[in-house]
């Protein structure tokens, strides 16, 4: 554990009180909810722990009620880079509800929260007994899938600066409050960057008045600032969320 | 592991890296000052920046300065890297070397040349003074 990973941790306690649920599971009628509620297990994601292994068995499925979980693509060499990222809006290993039963990415909590586990085969076999849940599934990973298209397109096109305040916002948004707890080295790492190229965009953000970046936390000054720098991702990805999240069956109409 | 900070200074101005890296010895700092100054250029030439003006100013846990990097030192590899570079100047050194091996073996004959007429006209002069001195 380096020192800004210390430092971190002991500034979580303050971390801004956050709505503890999870948006998929608010989403479910209620009756799904009671099938998955028996095998819901209450845990604490703690910064780096791995979920799931890069092209590993998935073995439960996790519902994050705060903090972030990175799907990474682990290069042979050690390089990686974040294809998503899954907050409470989503769940890490709900490809299991398609037969999926590997991880493609390694799942890794880059902000630590808490969270349900359930049991991927309990969670298989409540699947199968409601189409709704299935369902609701399926568009959640209609989302990740969405996320990792667009990520791919915004790593080849758009400069470091425009991802470095993109994945700002999103952060934002996934952890509610204005203060984000990550070091520069895991940005590196999620935006597949050196970490003084973080160190540098930041530095050009923060003389923009638009963040304050130092030791490990990130405080978001001026947010329509930081938008106006962000590439255009950060609008289509949470337009594509919130579409995929609202009511089911809302789209059709 | 040791810690290391690598400060960015750009003429007058320094962006610190407060935050540092562990890494295991000096030359994986190298390295990664190295790594870090490579992905720059495209960076600041983006930008209408100058990578030149940049250089990395590498410390300890104590702030002792270990190396400066400047930016444009990742040219110099950048040349000898080039494998089209690499053969025009292996190119131009043969030839270079082909010249300079000519002008000396011509240098070589011409003053061995001037050796045997300097060596002809001793012998001469000796002979000479050898016919004089019995009548002297």
């Amino acid at each position: 554990m380096s020192d800004a990973d210390r430092m971190i941790d002991r500034g979580a306690a303050a971390r801004l009180a956050q709505p503890r649920t999870n948006r998929l599971l608010d989403r479910l009628h209620p009756e799904d909810l009671a099938r998955l509620k028996p095998h819901l297990k209450p845990m604490e994601m703690r910064r780096g722990d791995v979920l799931h292994e890069a092209r590993g068995a998935i073995g439960r499925v996790y519902f994050p009620l705060g903090g972030m979980v990175s799907l990474i693509a682990v290069m042979q060499t050690g390089e990686m880079i974040e294809t998503a990222a899954i907050g409470r809006d989503g769940a890490v290993g709900a490809a299991v509800a398609s037969d999926l039963w590997r991880s493609f990415s390694q799942a890794v909590v880059q902000i630590p929260g808490p969270a349900l586990q359930i049991g991927a085969a309990d969670f298989v076999h409540a699947c199968r007994a409601s189409p709704g849940l299935t369902a609701l599934m399926s568009r959640h990973q209609a989302v990740v899938l969405l996320q990792a298209q667009q990520n791919s397109a915004c790593h080849a096109l758009h400069s470091i600066e425009m991802r470095l305040a993109r994945w700002m916002l999103q952060a934002q948004d996934m952890l509610g409050g204005s203060t984000i707890e990550l070091t520069q080295e895991s940005l590196a790492q999620m935006l597949g960057v050196q970490r003084t190229s973080v160190s540098l965009c930041a530095h050009a953000l923060q003389r923009h008045g638009l963040i304050d970046y130092a030791r490990g936390r990130i405080a978001i000054l001026d947010r329509a600032g930081l938008e106006h720098c962000a590439c255009e991702c950060y609008a289509t990805i949470r337009s594509e969320t919130e579409e995929a999240l609202a009511p089911l069956g809302a789209a059709a109409m | 592991m040791p810690h290391f900070r690598f400060h960015l200074r750009r003429r007058g101005e320094l962006i610190a890296d407060d935050e540092g890296a562990e890494l295991p010895h000096l030359e994986a700092a190298y390295l990664q000052a190295f790594d870090s100054a490579e992905e720059l250029w495209p960076m600041l030439l983006a930008k209408r920046e100058d990578p030149i003006a940049y250089s990395f100013e590498v410390v300890d846990a104590r702030g002792r300065l270990l190396f400066v990097l400047p930016l444009a030192e990742v040219l110099e590899t950048a040349r000898k890297r080039s494998p089209r570079v690499e053969a025009l100047a292996e190119g131009a050194m043969t030839s270079t070397l082909l010249a300079r091996g000519e002008s000396l073996r011509t240098s070589l004959v011409d003053q061995i040349a001037i050796a045997r007429r300097t060596v002809g006209e001793t012998r001469a002069l000796l002979n000479n003074l050898g016919k004089r001195e019995p009548g002297a």
